[in-house]
């Protein structure tokens, strides 16, 4: 955290994250009030993520984040993916805003992993069924991409 | 893009996957969509491998696609929260311009 704030000494919300998540006592049974809080630092640190150039800050906020997200989701995996779908599908949209060869190549690793994180969280439903339903749709969408 | 041992080599597989690829299709030669289809292959091998050949639209499409199939999962727990969906709308309204 300190290489964060070495680089914004008066931006505190990756700070105030940490420090709400280190209030919680048991993280497989949030009540809806501290997974909405969670949330609400898991976006305020995903603001400084994006808002953030400089790499060692970025990984920081990055790490911040996830640890907010697995705290969030901690209590259904399902969700827990489902979350990360989500954060990775809001970067491949930030980077995608820019247009610039690096950032379509950002674009398109986060969209790699939104859909990775898509399919796990049906791999997090309950059954080898509904994975290997999923896997198997999600060829078909492969293929569909490829044909066109 | 023809996909064959030559090809799938200088990706720098894993050892033991492209070893398992040369036991059961060392002759294949063949387009994306026919490697797709392989029974031998795994479905992470399938995808590491196809993320690898497609354009970035094609990689973004896929995604959206996943990510859409899914979302569903999402939206049953937080049904007021529509931020998944909206981002998901928004990669397709700029796929376009990420080539």
């Amino acid at each position: 955290m300190y290489i964060f704030e070495k680089e914004y000494p008066k931006d505190k919300r990756f700070s105030d994250c940490i420090n709400y998540l280190k209030t919680v006592n048991d993280f497989n049974n949030l009540t809806n009030a501290q997974v909405l809080e969670i949330k609400r630092h898991e976006s305020a640190v995903y603001v400084v993520h994006y808002a953030t150039t400089d790499a060692a800050a970025y990984a920081a906020a990055y790490a911040a984040a996830y640890a907010a997200a697995y705290a969030a989701g901690s209590a259904n995996a399902a969700t827990t993916y489902a979350t990360y779908a989500y954060h990775s599908a809001t970067i491949s949209a930030r980077c995608a805003y820019h247009s610039a060869t690096i950032s379509a190549r950002c674009a398109a690793n986060y969209a790699t992993l939104a859909a990775a994180h898509a399919a796990l969280s049906i791999c997090a439903s309950p059954g080898d069924a509904a994975q290997q339903k999923q896997e198997a749709l999600n060829l078909q969408f492969l293929k569909q991409v490829t044909s066109l | 893009m023809q996909i064959n041992k030559e090809f799938l080599k200088s990706l720098n597989p894993c050892a033991d996957r492209y070893e398992n690829y040369l036991e059961h299709n060392a002759s294949f030669d063949g387009s994306i969509s026919d490697f797709l289809e392989l029974d031998t292959i795994s479905y992470e091998d399938k995808v590491w491998v196809a993320v690898r050949v497609l354009t970035s639209n094609q990689v973004v499409n896929w995604s959206v696609l996943c990510a859409e199939s899914v979302v569903h999962i999402f939206e049953d727990k937080h049904p007021d929260d529509k931020i998944l969906s909206n981002c998901i709308d928004f990669l397709k309204t700029v796929n376009d311009s990420i080539t």
